[in-house]
């Protein structure tokens, strides 16, 4: 599903934040990236859904090698993922069902379809009954839950998430993570950046491990 | 899929306008002013050309007469005059009927020609011109070969008024079109930073966007159409109110015109102009939003 060969990533300051990386995930794996804060991992996750470009090496997502895309393709693969971020990235004067509708109104989906969609993955993730709420009125796991609704509202190959329960309590972290996992459960390969290696041992056995931009386990 | 396309963008400018409200009215105001001086120079422009135009075509040139010519040199340079292919009619006006004509024009003022021993007025011919022929360029080339007739000694064909009026119409369009320019140019400069605003504004959704998945293209469709509608409302905006301007003063004032002009018709734009403005209008507002969103980062994928 994902492939790196050999690469490297440095920003303005000339310090690998990705330094010389091989990695592998397979189709429906569902795996954590952990690491002390400055080690790589964002970096890491804008590399596989080229929002960074890498200095060097090669990336291939989805038999993709995204490396040589073109900035007119780009668009196109991003379709065929899904992302979540710690802060959300939701448009707080849309309401949830807005929001979740996102992606399909972007590309044109007709609206009997995207009405279907939409209450559909509302109601797998809980938030059918605040689907003309707006984002303000929403406590943060269920702002979370609404950006993990519009990730995947296209049925994505791949989720990535980037610190996705930076900003909740282990409660309602715990519970995003199942919700994760049963994502994992429908066949999407998931890769969940997070600092929280315990949390990320209680729900998989496939940890990667990244020190200074290197791979460290 | 393209008309779900088409609703989102206009859903998009819609909320864009609704919640940039004062900018969006700051850009219009200034729109609107510019087209308003710039559509008030061009009527003015081509009100200045038609009455040129209509003064030409009434057009007589006086040929004045040498004082000692006898009846068989008058009679020559009669014939002189009739062979030019221009010239439709040739009238001779004997300087007793010029002083008589003079008389007449003083009515009231009888005094001023008493104390005359002589008559100091020329004998003269007084040209018609064929309508074909009714060009400033046709008129000059015409003079140019009569002046060359023996025994006339001056021409007049009002040729120092039409340089004064030619004077006045050049230095009309050369500011007419300096403050056009200029104007142009502040419209431009401010279609641009609204739409900079409107971009800074909606940053997040932009970023979101992007993220999942859309082109860029889609995503500058609404500021194009924001950009779009400016130029083409502030313009359109702009010809009602000069045509409201026009009304009034074609309402309360141009029967003064007849006076000096020689007509009241006071010409508004036609729909060729009209149109023209109107198309300035949407250059301006897609020219502005390419200007802001060529420089902005927030666009790269």
């Amino acid at each position: 599903m994902i492939k790196l060969h050999r690469v490297t990533k440095y920003y303005e300051n000339k310090i690998p934040a990705i330094n010389d990386i091989n990695l592998s995930i397979i189709k429906g794996d569902f795996v954590f990236v952990t690491g002390a804060s400055g080690a790589g991992k964002t970096t890491l996750i804008k590399l596989i859904f080229s929002s960074e470009k890498p200095n060097s090496g090669e990336i291939v997502v989805n038999s993709e090698n995204i490396t040589r895309m073109s900035p007119k393709e780009i668009p196109y693969f991003r379709r065929k993922l899904g992302v979540v971020f710690q802060d959300f990235k939701i448009i707080q004067n849309r309401s949830v069902y807005d929001n979740v509708a996102f992606p399909l109104n972007i590309i044109g989906t007709r609206g009997k379809l995207v009405k279907k969609k939409v209450w559909q993955v509302l109601k797998w993730v809980g938030l059918l009954q605040k689907k003309d709420s707006l984002p303000l009125h929403l406590s943060g796991g269920e702002q979370q839950r609404v950006a993990i609704a519009r990730a995947i509202i296209n049925n994505p190959l791949l989720l990535l998430a980037d610190e996705p329960t930076g900003n909740l309590d282990p409660k309602l972290s715990y519970e995003i993570m199942k919700l994760f996992k049963a994502i994992n459960a429908r066949g999407t390969t998931v890769v969940i950046a997070t600092h929280d290696k315990n949390t990320a041992l209680k729900f998989s056995k496939n940890i990667i491990t990244l020190d200074r931009g290197k791979l460290a386990g | 899929m393209i008309i779900n396309k088409t609703r989102y963008c206009i859903r998009s400018v819609i909320s864009n306008i609704q919640s940039n409200l004062l900018i969006n009215l700051t850009a219009l105001t200034t729109i609107i002013f510019t087209f308003v001086i710039f559509t008030i120079f061009l009527l003015l422009v081509i009100n200045l050309s038609e009455f040129k135009r209509n003064w030409i075509e009434r057009v007589h040139v006086l040929v004045y007469l040498e004082d000692k010519l006898n009846k068989e040199s008058i009679n020559t340079i009669n014939n002189s005059l009739k062979e030019h292919p221009e010239i439709s009619q040739v009238t001779f006006v004997s300087k007793e009927e010029a002083l008589k004509s003079l008389n007449d024009s003083l009515e009231g003022q009888d005094g001023i020609l008493e104390y005359l021993n002589n008559n100091p007025l020329p004998n003269s011919f007084e040209i018609n011109i064929k309508p074909e022929f009714l060009k400033i360029e046709s008129i000059e080339n015409l003079i140019n070969k009569i002046d060359k007739i023996k025994g006339i000694t001056d021409i007049e064909y009002g040729q120092k008024w039409l340089e004064r009026f030619n004077g006045f119409f050049y230095f009309l369009k050369i500011t007419g079109m300096t403050i056009g320019a200029f104007l142009l140019i502040s419209s431009l400069f401010i279609i641009s930073n609204t739409i900079k605003l409107m971009v800074y504004s909606r940053r997040d959704e932009i970023e979101i966007m992007k993220l999942v998945g859309s082109t860029t293209r889609f995503i500058k469709i609404p500021f194009y159409i924001e950009g779009i509608l400016h130029g083409v409302t502030g313009s359109a905006a702009s010809l009602l109110i000069v045509y409201i301007i026009y009304e009034i003063i074609t309402f309360n004032i141009a029967s003064g015109f007849n006076i000096y002009f020689g007509t009241n018709t006071f010409l508004f734009l036609n729909t060729c102009q009209f149109s023209i403005i109107i198309l300035c209008g949407l250059t301006l507002g897609l020219a502005g939003t390419f200007i802001s969103l060529k420089s902005l980062k927030e666009f790269k994928i």
